[in-house]
């Protein structure tokens, strides 16, 4: 909103989706869950952008909307003002290798039978992508601040801090203008949250990344975005900076995120406790 | 009968070459709550599983862990079933997997009560819709005929609350109870449980990686590392004035809406480097490769020392001129 000279990168507009449910009786038609209802979203270039809402409020459906997972029911879903899912292959492959994502769990995204050197060649095979692959790996190896020895190792020989990590260096590899983290740290312990969310940060900054940072944590998120989008039963029910939306909580799903928010130092009903 | 709900004495659990629990103590009196934080691997689930008696095959235990005058690491099976549920219960981290998948929620309720209180059938439902009502569960009657898949997580976490204090027990173990919880539903969880512990006088033991769960819900707190206790006091003493250094990283790397003027790009404060696994665990203090604090003295091990805040570093934060 602040910068009316750029176009969105990532935008959605209207964009419903629904999903068929089992069938309830025979002759009758299957129930249907409106898992997105009229979601106008957009982020700029550049920018870091939050997603907030309880499990069951859209976050996951928006996800894979926005790296093109999935086909919206009807709206449009936009990449740099051009109709992704009506588009020649090209432009498709230049979303598909503009838009990455690093998931919840590192644990589960990778094959446990391959070496991280193999897992990283992946993105480059997939996506065509020539030149030199080894450099590559090398230099986005580096750039999350792992050494070259990660890439003999298997999955299991990594923490789980380190190896989000190195999903973190699998997502760059294409060369990305959008990072989509889903709950990048939900699944790692306190102290190595922090080395994560700087990172993430950090790479934001350098690559002049857009971000797009996927949680149910109001904490997590105001340390690295500066725009949130709060969700609830479908819909983007409030957006702006986190300090307004935390200070001026307008809808019920927002004040009950902001008052689930636990502090050390406070009680249960936020009572100061010492 | 004693004061005391539980009293740990230097309790050690290993598997084969590897300890992942290294001699810890601790006491809890009847009606106080105590919490154990930690992050992957410090040994805090070990540690609740030895107390409940519940390590698998192959866990070998040493020291003891007092509860109702048993030893629990050496009573039998058979001692130890009478008391599980009755004296001392658990609430697990995932209520999905604990809960009988095949069973509606009320036998699984009604089964504990008829089985330690030796209610009849009749008397059992009652207790059961009680404690159904009191967890804030709307239609209790419903709810006791379904089946765990037909119910939400925090309405599954409420039921393994009230299964855990179906038979007032003396002690429940809540291992992470609300980290399989929305934000949302932890506060309600949180605050039922604080409520039924208060209530019922008795001990609870909170264990969680979670600092401001435990900070709102304990009296006491102990922070383990590397299957070792390293500081341990009053919530007050050691979350305002933490001594040891990982207690202070921990404190510090939490993210919080305090400090709201963020835009977006803020550093946090970090620990660097992991946990060391258990296999290559240093003799000495096993925070020092990770330490700002650390000098050469901490290749020995550390010990808890004798002060009211105990920490087991050698080189501690001194006490801030303002603290207690």
């Amino acid at each position: 909103m602040t910068e009316n000279n750029q176009q969105p990168i990532l935008q959605t507009i209207g964009v419903c989706q629904e999903y068929k449910l089992p069938r309830t009786s025979l002759l009758g038609k299957p129930p249907v869950l409106d898992a997105l209802k009229e979601v106008d979203f957009y982020a700029m270039e550049g920018e870091s952008v939050g997603i907030v809402g309880e499990s069951g409020a859209g976050k996951s459906t928006l996800t894979r909307i926005l790296v093109g997972m999935e086909k919206p029911t009807s709206g449009i879903f936009k990449f740099k003002n051009q109709d992704v899912w009506n588009s020649d292959d090209d432009f498709k492959h230049e979303f598909r290798r503009s838009v990455q994502m690093v998931l919840q769990n590192p644990r589960s995204s990778f094959d446990p039978r391959m070496t991280i050197g193999q897992s990283l060649l992946q993105p480059l095979k997939g996506l065509k992508i020539g030149g030199n692959h080894q450099a590559r790996i090398d230099e986005v190896l580096g750039q999350v601040g792992l050494g070259q020895d990660a890439l003999k190792k298997y999955p299991y020989e990594f923490s789980g801090g380190q190896l989000q990590r190195v999903a973190i260096a699998r997502a760059l590899i294409p060369n990305p203008k959008v990072l989509i983290a889903d709950e990048p740290v939900s699944a790692l312990d306190v102290s190595i949250q922090a080395q994560v969310l700087n990172l993430l940060n950090d790479l934001v900054k350098d690559l002049n990344l857009t971000l797009i940072l996927i949680t149910h944590d109001l904490s997590v998120v105001s340390y690295v975005t500066s725009r949130v989008a709060i969700m609830g039963h479908g819909r983007i029910v409030e957006t702006g900076t986190p300090k307004f939306l935390f200070q001026n909580p307008q809808s019920e799903i927002t004040r009950n995120l902001v008052d689930s928010v636990l502090t050390v130092g406070k009680g249960i009903e936020g009572e100061s406790l010492f | 009968m004693d004061t005391f709900a539980l009293k740990v004495e230097n309790l050690v659990v290993s598997l084969g070459d590897l300890i992942a629990v290294r001699g810890i103590s601790f006491e809890i009196k009847k009606g106080e709550r105590w919490g154990l934080v930690g992050e992957s691997g410090a040994g805090k689930s070990l540690t609740a599983l030895a107390i409940m008696g519940l390590l698998q095959d192959g866990w070998k235990t040493s020291g003891a862990v007092w509860h109702d005058g048993i030893n629990i690491l050496t009573a039998s099976d058979k001692k130890l079933s009478t008391m599980r549920g009755r004296t001392m219960s658990m609430v697990f981290q995932d209520p999905t997997t604990a809960l009988n998948p095949v069973a509606k929620v009320g036998n699984q309720i009604t089964w504990i009560l008829r089985h330690h209180m030796r209610l009849n059938e009749k008397e059992a439902v009652e207790q059961a819709l009680a404690l159904l009502n009191k967890m804030n569960l709307p239609r209790p009657e419903s709810i006791m005929d379904s089946y765990p898949h037909q119910l939400s997580g925090g309405q599954r976490q409420r039921i393994m609350i009230a299964m855990g204090l179906a038979c007032y027990p003396e002690l429940i173990i809540a291992d992470e109870p609300t980290t399989a919880l929305d934000v949302t539903v932890q506060k309600q969880v949180l605050r039922l449980l604080d409520e039924a512990v208060k209530e019922r006088n008795c001990g609870l033991l909170l264990i969680t990686h979670d600092l401001p769960v435990i900070a709102a819900m304990c009296e006491n707190v102990a922070v383990m590392y590397g299957g070792r206790i390293v500081e341990t006091g009053s919530i007050s003493q050691v979350f305002k004035n933490p001594r040891h250094p990982y207690t202070k990283g921990l404190l510090a790397s939490q993210p919080t809406l305090d400090n709201i003027d963020l835009e977006g790009g803020t550093r946090l404060t970090s620990i660097r480097g992991s946990v060391p696994p258990l296999y290559a665990m240093p003799d000495g203090c096993a925070f020092a490769e990770r330490c700002d604090y650390a000098t050469d003295k901490c290749k020995e091990l550390p010990e808890l020392d004798n002060q009211i805040q105990r920490v087991a570093c050698w080189n501690p934060i001194a006490l801030s001129q303002k603290g207690v």
